[in-house]
């Protein structure tokens, strides 16, 4: 039989036992009953005696089935359901320990999964694309100053698309904040993706609607265009099946949509609107360029270790030709996902922390066996008596390993739901953080991974708080373990080993426990301290300017802060805009801060009604209502509807808040 | 060189047996006892019993199979056939079987 078939049998008698057991008894009727006429019809006999003496000469029918059944090979499978059952028994006899160990390996299940689900989301995530491990990105290393040096991957995407053969699609793109002007005129600030009509080739995601970019939409003077995601899509067009041709906002600029792209399409990172990059490398002295993030997809039967080769021939090749700005540079790839770690290379940094983390089970572990150890020695004479009646010491340790393994599987049923909770939570949070902050293939939910490795966490609990006290409880000979059974003995003994772990794990509680507190207390004293001020009674401003009207990089916000001391007045309050210190000049959002200069007349309510109003994606604070805007586009030459302005309360730490009405 | 244990050789003649009996039709259990029985005129006599596990073993191994069909007289019986790999086992076991009987015939005839 192929091992095929074997397979196929082992499955079929493991599932369907019953079966399997009512043919074997189909069979050896009908051989009784064949044998049986046989001797009525040969020698004579009554129906009786024929049977009777057929059963004689068949031989034990109980004694060759359990031959038929040792046959299978799954004899272990009987027993091990057995000490399952005996295993759950136990958790409901002694419910103060079920109950202890339960809790506490679970704590140690839960922190193990969401710590393995959050790092190994991090270091080893899957791109949810047609062979999204194909995808990878490219990136200029410059050691001095121990980043890439994104400025120089505009000059470089040409000569990488020439030379580089293990690549079959080199794209490029870049993330920009952009106002979003609805209809009503009101800004919105989001995180477009500027990209090569390439990205959308290497993701080989098709468009819901219309089409992607090509070669001729990234061309300078070409009409503006741009893609838009499905949740757009859904929410600025309500869906409607014409919207190619319709236009988008973005700044003063009415783009034209040309294409929608499925839910859940995010690529580069995480955007929902797609521009064309049409940066030409012309415009900028090399190495002085706008940053640009370089992703491609290995050719067919191409490796990673293809491609670093290529560039680091063709790094060297450059270094040679431009060593002005490419002496020291070390262009390399890595998977695309790779490339949002800081430092790819000290992924064995988290290996190390998910290893000290799954160390906490064995922590944990460790009180739950004293326990079951504890529990075990009141059960010697049982196990003598097991002993005595042929029980070898691997079949006792292997019922008490199957009584452990349920304590450490309900343990990792609660676990594993607490860690259900923790990680929507987390997901929860990091989708607040705001679109485009985590990649969109992020995701924290329960994987498959995730439950693996709590079963590997199931197993490893069990052996630590089921073999472990189980040997020891062994050791003894059967003789000694007989006398336990004896009136007036006790089995509550506990060795050395056991009592030194006591001893160690006091102690370190002791030990740690003055630190716990100082620690706790610092935090509380922290959250109960507060600013200092009545920070709830003010009012910050943040100015996001679009892009567009920045000369060269600039923003608006350079022309922001070249006007200080620019008064504001208002019916309700009054105050001076001054560029926040440090306010760089070449970012689109700026800072506004508000030395109170005359003491404001309007009531708080006012506040209370400016601070309602449309929440932008991902900011926390609530944005300033309707009394902005107009006033700010007097100030300067912005135009109004072009920056959005968003006000709310005072964060203590980084503003100067005028006082609200 | 120590002698083969008793079960060993016991379980060998019976493999063949149940080999030899199959390569002349399928049969049901109770049917290869009787006609190794007959065959042999009486002289070897199967455990009945112990034919089972061995028919067990030798579908386990693929030598044999079976499936369940239905006798002249109108009941379910499981029926055993030869396969491929069963046939050219038995020729194996048949030239082993003969060498040794030749040599212990061999060995008889001297002393």
């Amino acid at each position: 039989m192929s091992w095929v078939d074997q397979t196929r049998t082992r499955l079929r008698l493991l599932l369907a036992p019953r079966g399997t057991e009512s043919r074997m008894d189909e069979e050896f009727r009908f051989h009784i009953e064949m044998e049986t006429e046989r001797l009525v019809r040969e020698a004579g006999l009554d129906p009786q005696e024929a049977r009777r003496r057929a059963l004689v000469a068949f031989g034990g029918v109980e004694k060759h089935k359990e031959a038929l059944r040792d046959g299978r090979g799954l004899a272990w499978l009987t027993g091990m359901s057995l000490d399952l059952r005996i295993g759950l028994r136990m958790l409901v006899k002694y419910p103060g320990l079920s109950l202890v160990g339960v809790l506490g390996m679970a704590v140690a299940v839960a922190i193990g999964a969401v710590s393995f689900n959050v790092i190994y989301t991090f270091i080893d995530p899957t791109l949810p694309l047609d062979e999204g491990d194909r995808v990878v990105a490219i990136q200029n290393l410059n050691p001095r100053l121990n980043d890439e040096d994104r400025r120089t991957h505009l000059h470089d995407l040409a000569t990488w698309r020439e030379a580089l053969q293990a690549v079959e699609e080199l794209g490029a793109y870049r993330t920009i904040d952009r106002n979003l002007i609805a209809r009503e005129g009101r800004p919105e600030s989001v995180r477009i993706a500027e990209m090569t009509a390439s990205g959308f080739r290497v993701a080989r995601v098709p468009p819901l609607v219309g089409r992607y970019f090509d070669e001729e939409d990234q061309r300078r003077g070409a009409p503006a265009v741009v893609v838009i995601g499905y949740d757009v899509w859904q929410s600025r067009f309500a869906g409607e099946p014409d919207v190619v041709g319709r236009t988008l906002q973005l700044g003063s600029t009415l783009h034209s949509v040309i294409g929608v792209m499925p839910q859940g399409f995010a690529f580069p990172v995480n955007n929902r609107i797609w521009t064309p990059l049409r940066l030409d490398p012309l415009d900028f002295e090399r190495g002085q360029a706008p940053g640009i993030d370089v992703f491609g997809r290995l050719a067919p039967s191409a490796t990673l270790d293809d491609v670093q080769t290529q560039l680091t021939m063709i790094g060297q090749r450059l270094a040679a030709d431009h060593p002005e700005t490419h002496q020291h540079i070390r262009p390399r790839v890595l998977p695309y996902p790779r490339a949002f770690l800081d430092s790819p290379e000290l992924a064995w940094v988290f290996h190390l922390v998910q290893l000290l983390v799954t160390m906490l089970l064995v922590v944990v572990g460790t009180n739950v066996a004293v326990l079951v150890h504890a529990r075990t020695t009141t059960r010697t004479g049982e196990i003598a008596v097991r002993s005595a009646l042929g029980a070898s010491r691997g079949r006792v340790v292997a019922q008490l390993f199957a009584e452990a393994l349920v304590l450490s599987a309900a343990a990792a049923a609660v676990g594993l739901v607490a860690a259900w909770f923790t990680l929507r939570r987390l997901d929860a949070l990091a989708s607040r953080i705001g679109p485009g902050q985590l990649p969109f293939w992020m995701d924290f939910g329960l994987s498959p991974g995730v439950v693996l490795y709590v079963a590997g966490l199931v197993v490893l609990g069990a052996v630590i708080v089921g073999v472990v006290p189980a040997l020891r409880a062994t050791r003894r000979h059967v003789h000694a373990g007989l006398q336990q059974l004896g009136p007036g003995r006790s089995g509550m003994r506990l060795g050395r080993t056991w009592t030194a772990l006591i001893v160690a794990q006091v102690a370190v509680t002791v030990a740690i426990l003055p630190w716990a507190i100082v620690g706790v207390d610092s935090w509380l004293r922290h959250r109960m301290a507060g600013p200092g001020f009545p920070a709830a009674e003010f009012l910050t401003a943040r100015l996001y300017v679009d892009r567009e009207h920045a000369a060269s990089d600039d923003s608006g916000a350079a022309r922001v802060n070249s006007r200080p001391d620019t008064r504001i007045s208002r019916p309700n309050w009054s105050g001076a805009w001054r560029p926040s210190p440090g306010s760089p000049t070449s970012c689109s959002r700026a800072r506004a801060s508000f030395p109170v200069t005359n003491r404001p007349t309007a009531s708080r309510s006012t506040v209370r009604r400016a601070r309602r109003g449309p929440t932008p994606r991902g900011d926390p604070d609530p944005p300033a209502g309707e009394w902005a805007s107009t006033g700010w586009s007097s100030i300067s030459s912005v135009p109004s509807t072009s920056p959005s302005w968003q006000a709310g309360p005072s964060r203590p730490a980084t503003h100067q808040s005028a006082r609200p009405p | 060189m120590a002698p083969r244990p008793q079960t060993d050789t016991l379980r060998g003649s019976l493999d063949l047996l149940i080999l030899k009996t199959l390569s002349l039709a399928p049969m049901h259990g109770w049917g290869i006892s009787q006609r190794a029985q007959q065959i042999s005129a009486g002289v070897l006599e199967v455990n009945q019993g112990s034919l089972y596990p061995a028919l067990q073993r030798l579908e386990n191994e693929g030598l044999i199979a079976s499936d369940w069909r239905t006798t002249d007289n109108n009941r379910r019986a499981r029926y055993y056939r030869l396969t491929a790999a069963g046939r050219r086992a038995l020729g194996t076991q048949l030239e082993s079987w003969r060498r040794f009987a030749a040599g212990l015939d061999a060995v008889l005839r001297s002393t």
